[in-house]
């Protein structure tokens, strides 16, 4: 009997799943925009995801004596794909010396990134798992992977010491399976 | 207790000029300023902890080390609540330690106070836990829990943790998490499902089966934050406990007003009662906000908050 609900349970969340999985949604392809547009996110596109670096994983891990732990620099990536497609991302930023001033991050780094950096662990953690399901459903998965067809937007965050030596040059590159390459290049000053 | 802060401020110091490591003091809690009945009090924790972590992790994140001492400023002194040791390799994380470990639990998108059953178990405990990568959103986990005691290396066995996810990019993430324990026995199910889908949308359905209590709970969750500055959630859930059952629904809206002021209503309904409420708190800044609070549940109640939460 004990065993029974928890099959019955199992068998409602698989057909939860599944009905869920149909009704995944993305907007269309639209012909007339490009496949990719790279930019900086702005203070908007931060905000979205939340007030503070709490709640939000594209703010600043911040104490009250020293300040700002880290410099974001997040990278907004608009993909409008005509049919699903491999898509392969080289991210550089580097200082004046040609050395490492920062580095990007996919989902699973930048998840362990806040791992190192969340200071408070609650029983009730909701927040923190609410600030991993925002990575989980906006932070590039990875630097190779497969993105479905239509528009959707996907976030890398650059992420070094604070702040990022100056001048620092921030190179990406985009490339889809269908053979277009898109560069973007900022000069953080 | 003025050399014990002294000692962590310095600890924290240290980790100011180290990239490398992470320390940090979490302080939170709350004061009524004044209640209904004309009264106040302080609650030094809130509803969590005050902590200290130290963080330690290999530049390229390929080794490192955790340990949090919980509720700091307690008479009791310094104790340490969780330490792990890590590394990544075979293919995946290996740590050892007093384990306090989320990697396969998944709770509420909220996780309301008048919530009955907001999340599922970490794997905790003294124990040597190994997560695989993930492969194709395919991960793994298993933890053998040694004890401080010499005990029978099949007992380990038969008390390990296995936990299993599988995230699947634009749909969502699949949990389960069994925590075997055949000696005693009393084996627990976790299991559940995040929904991430549809933009805006965050459903999480979430069970634990502690088949050998006959004790059995479940949970659903909603967030949506689809309509501008609004952030609205729902959670339902429902215990069975040796045959004797409970269940609380709860909802609330809350709306940004500015940035710095949130209005919210909400409302829970469970087997021990009622509750609806109306709130608008304040941030005023460094880590202080204060909120005020009207509702009732089966009487009028109504308090001013001051909270506070900071990290040095």
């Amino acid at each position: 009997m004990n065993y029974r609900r928890s099959l019955f349970f199992l068998l409602i969340l698989s057909i939860a799943v599944t009905l869920l999985t149909a009704c995944a949604t993305v907007s269309a392809f639209d012909p007339s925009l490009p496949s990719v547009i790279i930019s900086k996110a702005s203070d908007d596109d931060i905000k979205a995801y939340g007030r503070n670096f709490d709640e939000n994983p594209y703010l600043e891990p911040r104490t009250l004596i020293r300040g700002k732990l880290n410099e974001f620099f997040i990278v907004k990536i608009q993909f409008n794909l005509p049919s699903e497609s491999k898509i392969s991302i080289i991210a550089d930023a580097t200082a004046k010396d040609g050395k490492e001033a920062a580095r990007a991050y996919d989902t699973q780094g930048f998840i362990a990134f806040w791992e190192s950096n969340i200071f408070k662990d609650e029983d009730n953690d909701a927040q923190k798992q609410r600030k991993y399901t925002s990575i989980e459903r906006s932070c590039v998965p990875s630097m190779n992977f497969s993105q479905r067809a239509g528009q959707n937007t996907l976030y890398l965050p650059i992420v070094g010491a604070n702040p990022i030596p100056r001048p620092a040059k921030i190179y990406i590159q985009v490339a889809t399976s269908s053979g277009e390459s898109v560069v973007f290049n900022y000069l953080l000053e | 207790m003025k050399k014990l802060i002294v000692l962590l401020l310095a600890f924290a110091m240290v980790g100011a000029v180290s990239a490398q490591v992470t320390t940090a003091i979490a302080l939170s809690g709350e004061v009524t300023l004044i209640d209904q009945a004309g009264q106040g009090v302080f609650t030094d924790y809130g509803n969590g902890y005050d902590t200290w972590t130290l963080k330690a992790t290999e530049k390229d994140g390929k080794y490192g080390f955790a340990m949090t001492d919980q509720n700091i400023l307690d008479n009791g002194g310094f104790t340490v609540r969780d330490w792990t040791v890590w590394g990544k390799l075979l293919g995946g994380k290996l740590s050892v330690g007093n384990l306090r470990d989320a990697t396969f639990r998944l709770t509420l998108p909220y996780w309301a106070s008048a919530t009955i059953f907001g999340g599922t178990d970490r794997v905790s405990g003294q124990g040597v836990f190994y997560v695989s990568d993930a492969k194709n959103g395919l991960s793994f986990g298993v933890n053998l829990p040694y004890s401080l005691t010499a005990g029978a290396a099949l007992d380990v066995l038969k008390k390990a943790d296995l936990g299993v996810k599988y995230d699947a990019k634009g749909v969502g993430t699949v949990f389960a998490l069994m925590n075997l324990d055949l000696v005693t026995p009393g084996n627990v199910l976790n299991a559940g499902f995040k929904y991430t889908g549809m933009k805006a949308l965050t459903a999480t359905a979430i069970f634990q089966g502690k088949f050998d209590a006959n004790t059995y709970k479940a949970g659903l969750g909603f967030a949506y934050t689809g309509v501008d500055k609004l952030t609205a959630n729902l959670e339902a859930c429902f215990t069975s406990t040796a045959g004797v059952s409970a269940y609380s629904v709860w909802a609330q809206g809350a709306y940004a007003v500015t940035d710095l002021v949130t209005a919210t209503v909400g409302g829970s309904y469970a087997d021990t009662g009622y509750d609806v409420y109306g709130a608008a708190s304040y941030d005023l800044g460094a880590g202080f906000s204060v909120e005020g609070t009207v509702g009732f549940d089966s009487a009028l109640y109504a308090t001013a908050k001051l909270y506070y939460g900071v990290s040095f």
